[in-house]
C-alpha cells in the first residue's frame, strides 16, 4: 500500500461503478433488482498542471467519475489514483489535496454567513491558521462576494451560492480541483472571470491539475487542453481537442467568396476527389463592380483547402475571402453522444 | 510528530464544529423560543405536581427519596434534555446534513469524523443547558430544592452522562442513516430512557424484566449520581456507580466509533451520500 506512485495528477484504471436499485411496485409486491453501469471499465489519465475536460451527455458517468475521485463515492471495480494515492485506500490523502466543486446549490451551510462558511470549512482543511482571514477575504474578492460575506447563505441568490462554492473549492488550494458543472446558472461576465480565474492563475501560474465537467462547449472549448467523451459509461474518446476533430469523419467546411464563378468551374469543383460537397449561394456585396459568389465546400479534412485554392485559381476565380469552419467540439459531442 | 499534528487538527474540528453548530442553532433564537422552550418543563412539572398533590394527595413511595417527588420529578426531566440533545441532534446531524447537502462537502475534508461529532455533541450540550436550567427554574415555584450540594460529583455526573450519551448518538446516527429514517429510531429512544432509566419513577419500584433493561442504559446511573449530588445524600453511595457510567461510556464510545466508520464506508459503497 502506498509504495505505488504514479507519475499522473490523475491516473484512471478500468474503473468501474455499478448503482443496484432494488424496488417494489406495490407496499408488498416482489422486489425487482435493476443494475445501471454507471461507469465500464473506463481508463485514462490527467497530466500534471493539465485542465482536463470530461463531457457527455447526460447520465453519460461524468459526476460519478467526479464522486470516485474525490473520495465521496467508491467503485464497484477498478482503481483510482490522485497524485499516486489510491482513492480507495488512501482516501485521508487523497482528501488533503484535492477539492470539488458542483453546480447546484448544495454543499453549503444556509444558517452560517458567506464568511463563516469558508472560515468552518477552513478549519475542517486544517488551513495554517494566519493564513485563513486573508484566503478568505481574497477568495471572496476573486468572486465579487465581498459586499455580501456577512449575509447568511440563505439570502443569497442562486449565482452567489454556486460562486461561494467556488471558494470553498479552493479554501484547501487544492493539487487537483473537480469542477462538475461549475458555472451552472451563473450570469455570463462572472462566469467569463471564473473561467479566466481557473485557467490563468489555478492552472497557468500555479500549475495546479484540473478536472472539469460542463454541458457548456464553448467552455471547454475555451478551457480544456485535453478532453474526453464519456457516453453511457464508456469513454468513447480522449486526447486534445484539435486532434480529435482532425480525426472526425464529419469533416469540414471552407467558405469562399469568389468572383467569376461559371457554372462549369463548381461542376467541376464537385468532382474533386476531396470535395465532399459544394453549394453557392449568393451574396449581397460586390468588389470592383464584380459579382460575388459564396460557396460552401465540405470536405474530409483540412489538407483539402490548398487543393480547392489551387483549383480555383487554374480556372481564373479570384478568391476574396476563405473561412475554414472546423468541426466544434459541440459537433464531436454529437457524433459522440451518438455512439452507443 | 504527526500524531501530534492530528491531534492539533481534531481538536481544532471539535472547537470548529461545535461553535459553527452552536451558531446554526442559535443564529435564529428569539424570545418566542425561549418562552416555547419553558413550555415543555411547565407541562411536566405542572401535570407532576397535580398527580402528586390532587390525585395521589402526597402520598409517596420511600424509594423516592426525602426530598420529595418534585425534586424527584425536575430532576429527572432535567437530564431528559440531555437524552434529546444526544438522541435528536447527535443521532441526526449526518441525515440532517445529508438531507440539505452539505454531507459531501464535510466528508471531502481530511478531519476527524469522530472529532467532528463531538464537536457536535459539544453544541448540543451548551444548548440544551438552556432547558436544563429551564427546568430548575420552572420547577423551584413547584417545590423543587436542593439539599447540600455535592458541586463536583454534579458535574462529573453531566460530563460522564454526556459523554455516554455521545456513544449512543453516535449508534442512532448509523442507524438514522441507513434506515433512511428520521424520527422513528429517536423517538424510540426517547422513550426508551423516560420508562426505564428512573426518570419519574424509581428503578427500585419496577417489575424485575424492566430493572435488567434500566442497567444497560447510562442515564440510569447518570439520574442516579445527580440525584444523590442535589439531595444531600453521601457521595460514597456512588462510587460504584461512577465507575459503571463511566466503563459504559467508553464501550458505548468505542462502538458509536465502529459504527461512523462503518456508516461511512456503507454510504459510499451504496451511493447513498445524496440521497434524502
Ligand atoms: N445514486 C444513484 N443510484 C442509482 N443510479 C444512479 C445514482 N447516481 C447516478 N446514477 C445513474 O448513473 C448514471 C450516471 O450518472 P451520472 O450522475 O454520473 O451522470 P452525469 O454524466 O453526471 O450526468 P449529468 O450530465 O446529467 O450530470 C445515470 O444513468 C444515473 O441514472
Ligand atoms: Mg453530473
Amino acid at each position: 500500500m502506498g509504495v505505488r506512485r504514479s507519475e499522473f495528477a490523475v491516473e484512471v484504471r478500468e474503473l468501474s461503478r455499478d448503482y443496484i436499485s432494488t424496488r417494489r411496485n406495490h407496499l408488498i409486491g416482489k422486489k425487482t433488482t435493476t443494475i445501471v453501469k454507471a461507469l465500464d471499465h473506463i481508463s485514462f489519465e490527467i497530466q500534471e498542471g493539465e485542465l482536463f475536460g470530461l463531457l457527455g451527455p447526460n447520465g453519460a458517468g461524468k459526476t460519478t467519475t467526479v464522486k470516485i475521485l474525490c473520495t465521496l463515492l467508491e467503485p464497484t471495480g477498478g482503481h483510482a489514483f490522485v497524485k499516486g494515492y489510491d482513492v480507495v485506500k488512501e482516501a485521508k490523502h487523497v482528501r488533503k489535496i484535492v477539492n470539488m466543486v458542483a453546480g447546484g446549490e448544495r454543499m453549503l451551510y444556509y444558517r452560517l454567513t458567506g464568511r463563516e462558511n469558508l472560515t468552518y470549512f477552513a478549519d475542517l482543511y486544517d488551513v495554517p491558521r494566519k493564513e485563513v482571514a486573508s484566503r478568505v477575504n481574497r477568495l471572496l474578492e476573486l468572486v465579487g462576494l465581498s459586499e455580501r460575506a456577512d449575509d447568511e447563505v440563505e439570502k443569497y441568490s442562486k449565482g452567489m451560492k454556486q460562486r461561494l462554492q467556488i471558494c470553498r473549492g479552493l479554501i484547501n488550494e487544492p493539487e487537483v480541483l473537480f469542477l462538475d458543472e461549475p458555472t451552472l446558472g451563473l450570469d455570463v461576465s462572472i462566469a467569463k472571470d471564473i473561467r479566466k480565474f481557473i485557467q490563468e492563475k489555478i492552472v497557468k501560474e500555479q500549475g495546479k491539475t484540473v478536472l472539469l465537467t460542463t454541458h457548456y462547449m464553448y467552455e471547454a472549448e475555451e478551457m480544456c487542453d485535453r478532453v474526453g467523451f464519456l457516453n453511457n459509461g464508456e469513454l468513447v474518446a480522449v486526447g486534445h481537442s484539435e486532434e480529435l476533430k482532425r480525426k472526425m469523419p464529419l469533416g469540414f467546411s471552407i467558405e469562399l467568396l469568389v468572383t467569376r464563378l461559371s457554372n462549369e468551374t463548381l461542376e467541376g469543383l464537385k468532382h474533386l476527389e476531396c470535395v465532399k460537397k459544394a453549394i453557392t449561394t449568393d451574396y449581397e456585396g460586390e468588389t470592383e463592380d464584380e459579382k460575388i459568389d459564396r460557396l460552401v465546400i465540405n470536405v474530409e479534412s483540412d489538407k483539402a483547402v490548398p487543393k480547392v485554392l489551387d483549383y480555383m485559381s487554374n480556372k481564373h476565380c479570384r478568391v476574396v475571402a476563405v473561412n475554414l469552419r472546423g468541426p466544434t467540439l459541440e459537433d464531436l459531442f454529437m457524433f459522440y453522444a451518438g455512439e452507443t | 510528530m504527526v500524531t501530534k499534528v492530528m491531534a492539533l487538527h481534531s481538536l481544532r474540528v471539535i472547537f470548529a464544529a461545535a461553535k459553527f453548530n452552536l451558531i446554526i442553532t442559535l443564529r435564529f433564537f428569539s424570545g418566542t423560543a425561549i418562552a416555547l422552550r419553558l413550555f415543555a418543563p411547565i407541562m411536566t412539572l405542572g401535570s407532576a405536581w397535580i398527580l402528586y398533590n390532587h390525585i395521589y394527595q402526597g402520598a409517596l413511595a420511600p424509594e423516592f427519596g426525602s426530598s420529595g417527588y418534585m425534586s424527584f420529578i425536575a430532576i429527572g426531566n432535567a437530564f431528559y434534555v440531555f437524552v434529546f440533545a444526544a438522541a435528536f441532534v447527535v443521532g441526526r446531524v449526518m441525515f440532517w446534513e445529508r438531507a440539505a447537502g452539505t454531507i459531501e462537502a464535510t466528508f471531502m475534508t481530511p478531519m476527524n469524523r469522530l472529532a467532528y461529532m463531538a464537536g457536535i455533541m459539544v453544541a448540543a450540550a451548551l444548548n440544551s443547558l438552556i432547558d436544563f436550567a429551564a427546568v430548575f427554574l420552572v420547577g423551584i415555584p413547584f417545590g423543587f430544592q436542593v439539599t447540600s450540594p455535592n458541586i463536583p460529583l454534579f458535574l462529573s455526573s453531566m460530563l460522564l452522562t454526556a459523554f455516554a450519551l455521545f456513544g449512543v448518538g453516535l449508534i442512532v446516527n448509523a442507524i438514522t442513516l441507513t434506515f433512511r429514517d428520521r424520527t422513528t429510531t429517536a423517538n424510540t429512544l426517547m422513550i426508551l430512557y423516560l420508562v426505564f432509566s428512573g426518570l419519574v419513577c424509581p428503578i427500585e419500584l419496577m417489575p424485575q424484566w424492566a430493572q435488567m433493561i434500566s442497567k444497560v442504559l447510562p442515564l440510569t446511573y447518570g439520574l442516579k449520581i445527580m440525584r444523590t449530588s442535589l439531595l444531600g445524600v453521601a457521595a460514597s453511595g456512588v462510587t460504584y456507580d461512577l465507575a459503571i457510567l463511566f466503563i459504559m461510556g467508553v464501550a458505548y464510545v468505542l462502538i458509536g466509533a465502529l459504527t461512523l466508520k462503518l456508516i461511512e464506508k456503507n454510504l459510499k459503497k451504496k451511493a447513498l451520500l445524496s440521497v434524502f
